[in-house]
């Protein structure tokens, strides 16, 4: 179970965060909306353990990140907003790179096995001589390395063509199902956050918060 | 360990060709740009061209004389060709002409010190001065020996006329003091002054070798820039090694690498160019480049700036040695010289500060690394 308690942060004189809570369970997906600065990036930073917040607690499972973030990091998985892959190795190859620094084992059949269950089959192709939406997917691939307890999602899907959106958001749907991920998704598109998510945090200017049911969106 | 060497495996396999190429080319360049330099040092003589008018033992003594000097190219002419001496040293074959009279020999043997040579050069012999102080420095030997002998021999005649000895005898005698005392190959030291045996105008190998060394080593290391720069950097936050850990590692095997390298380019500068070095002051030299190299392609935040910076630091280290005279008589300070990476590696000196500097500054690296984080 991960809690926020009263979070806040500032950059300069600008109060990014002020005051955030919120909770959530394993196997929940939960969708971060809000304008650009509105500070979902930064909550998905703090959360990821990359930032520290200026105030407040995060807990992951009752241990606070302040004494445990090392050993929270090996259960959590990030895709950040830039695609942080090596563009010069192939897509077998970068799956190799970032197993063997992984704190879980993987082999090289259970890495194709991830490659084919999110459908990013090339696994000889390098990375500079994929699409976008196949960049994406490798992103996402990597973040599922060390089999995450909690993953988190930056704009995953953006720039990136219809089908392969949809993909991405139905192995997520399957991965919270069937794995029990606790899974926070960031978009600017609010259709795919229905579709993918079970409630939708909204982050507005002036630290304005709201927690919905996504079926209340729709 | 092995995770991480296989990993760096896998970035750095593709770069392999690229990155041999690079460490190879401090040792390519060096032999290349030494023995280029070096030949053509060796190669570069001033032409000159002497007329004789009278085949004389002086002259002829002249003529080998002039022609043994290591910065003169000497052709000889007779009396009939003198016209084409000229005509060359019109169109600058020559940079000057010597013309020796008939009466060159007695002229030497009676001391007469007036219009011994006719010389002759164009608007453009700007070696002439050093050929005429050299053809003058033979002929006032020559004329001082005639001097010594005429004198012995008065004294002789005048006072031991029991111990006769002849002017073969005393020129002979002249010829081995001065083949032993070899007073012209004699180097003159001031008081604190020390010994260099082989201060020669050549390139020294070694100091080629270094900037050229220095300059590539950067280039190397531009890998770490795109790396450190590189989006993928930040999932190092969730692997079981840091990226400091990492890169660290990384530089440990290039750094392994490049000292073989540069133990068989010790063994073929010192094979094909005779130029020793201190090895353990070229290990150093080594460590310190690629600490600094390391460091540098870390900070930088692309590439290029990196390239610029390596182009940067090669030619201001290069300026501050040309000027280390200087600085060291202006300041007064002869300790400044051991600030220079370079000139203690070619003065075979243990480069101990930079490498206490590099260690301390990778150790505040490293530190600032592992600050980060909740």
């Amino acid at each position: 179970m991960l809690e926020v308690k009263s979070i806040s942060k500032r950059y300069s004189k600008r109060h990014v965060l002020d005051n955030f809570s919120m909770t959530a369970e394993r196997g929940e997906i939960v969708g971060l909306v809000g304008e650009n600065g509105a500070g979902k990036s930064t909550l998905l930073k703090i959360l990821a353990s990359l930032s520290k917040p200026d105030k407040g607690e995060l807990c992951l499972n009752g241990k606070t990140y302040k004494k445990h973030f090392k050993e929270h990091r090996r259960t959590i998985g990030y895709v950040p907003q830039d695609i942080a892959v090596w563009e010069d190795l192939t897509v077998l190859e970068n799956m190799k790179f970032f197993a063997r620094l992984s704190p879980v084992k993987k082999s090289v059949s259970e890495l194709k096995d991830l490659l084919d269950n999110i459908q990013l089959g090339r696994y000889g192709t390098k990375v500079n001589k994929l699409s976008g939406g196949m960049k994406r997917k490798l992103n996402l691939a990597i973040s599922l390395i060390n089999e995450p307890e909690f993953l988190l999602l930056d704009e995953p899907t953006a720039g990136i063509d219809l089908k392969s959106r949809i993909e991405i958001g139905q192995f997520l749907k399957n991965l919270a199902v069937n794995k029990e991920t606790l899974i926070i998704y960031t978009s600017h598109d609010m259709n795919e956050i229905k579709d993918v998510c079970d409630r939708v945090i909204v982050i507005g200017k002036d630290s304005f918060y709201r927690d919905l049911l996504a079926d209340y969106i729709k | 360990m092995m995770d991480m060497i296989y990993a760096r495996w896998l970035l750095l396999k593709r770069q392999l060709p690229k990155i041999l190429l690079w460490s190879m080319l401090p040792l390519i360049l060096t032999l290349a740009v030494t023995m280029l330099f070096n030949s053509t040092s060796d190669d570069f003589r001033v032409p000159a061209a002497v007329v004789v008018n009278e085949q004389s033992a002086e002259a002829e003594t002249f003529t080998e004389e002039l022609a043994s000097s290591k910065f003169m190219n000497v052709e000889v002419f007779d009396a009939e060709n003198r016209a084409a001496a000229i005509r060359r040293l019109e169109q600058y074959s020559f940079d000057s002409v010597f013309i020796l009279p008939e009466n060159f020999d007695e002229k030497i043997q009676t001391g007469q010190r007036r219009n011994v040579i006719e010389t002759y050069y164009t608007d453009r012999s700007i070696y002439y001065e050093p050929a005429k102080e050299l053809a003058a420095a033979i002929i006032q030997e020559r004329m001082g020996e005639y001097a010594a002998v005429n004198y012995v021999l008065e004294l002789q005649n005048n006072m031991l006329f029991e111990t006769a000895v002849s002017a073969e005898d005393i020129a002979s005698e002249r010829q081995r003091i001065e083949n032993e005392t070899n007073l012209v190959e004699q180097s003159f030291y001031f008081f604190g002054e020390t010994e260099n045996e082989e201060q020669t105008t050549n390139l020294n190998p070694w100091m080629v070798w270094a900037y050229i060394a220095l300059a590539v080593t950067i280039f190397t290391f531009d890998f770490v820039t795109r790396e450190t720069v590189s989006s993928a950097r930040i999932r190092f936050n969730f692997m079981k090694h840091s990226y400091k850990q990492f890169m660290i590692l990384t530089f440990i095997i290039i750094t392994a690498v490049m000292l073989i390298i540069d133990i068989i380019t010790y063994m073929l500068i010192n094979e094909m160019l005779a130029a020793d070095i201190d090895l353990l002051s070229l290990v150093l030299y080594r460590f310190i480049i690629n600490g600094a190299a390391f460091l540098l392609a870390s900070l930088m935040k692309s590439p290029m700036k990196l390239y610029q910076s390596a182009v940067a630091l090669t030619f201001f280290l290069l300026a501050l040695q040309l000027a280390m005279t200087i600085i060291v008589s202006v300041t007064g300070m002869p300790v400044i010289i051991k600030l220079h990476p370079v000139e203690m590696l070619i003065e075979n000196q243990l480069n101990i500060p930079w490498v206490i500097l590099l260690i301390i500054l990778t150790l505040i690296w490293v530190w600032r690394g592992n600050n980060a984080g909740s």
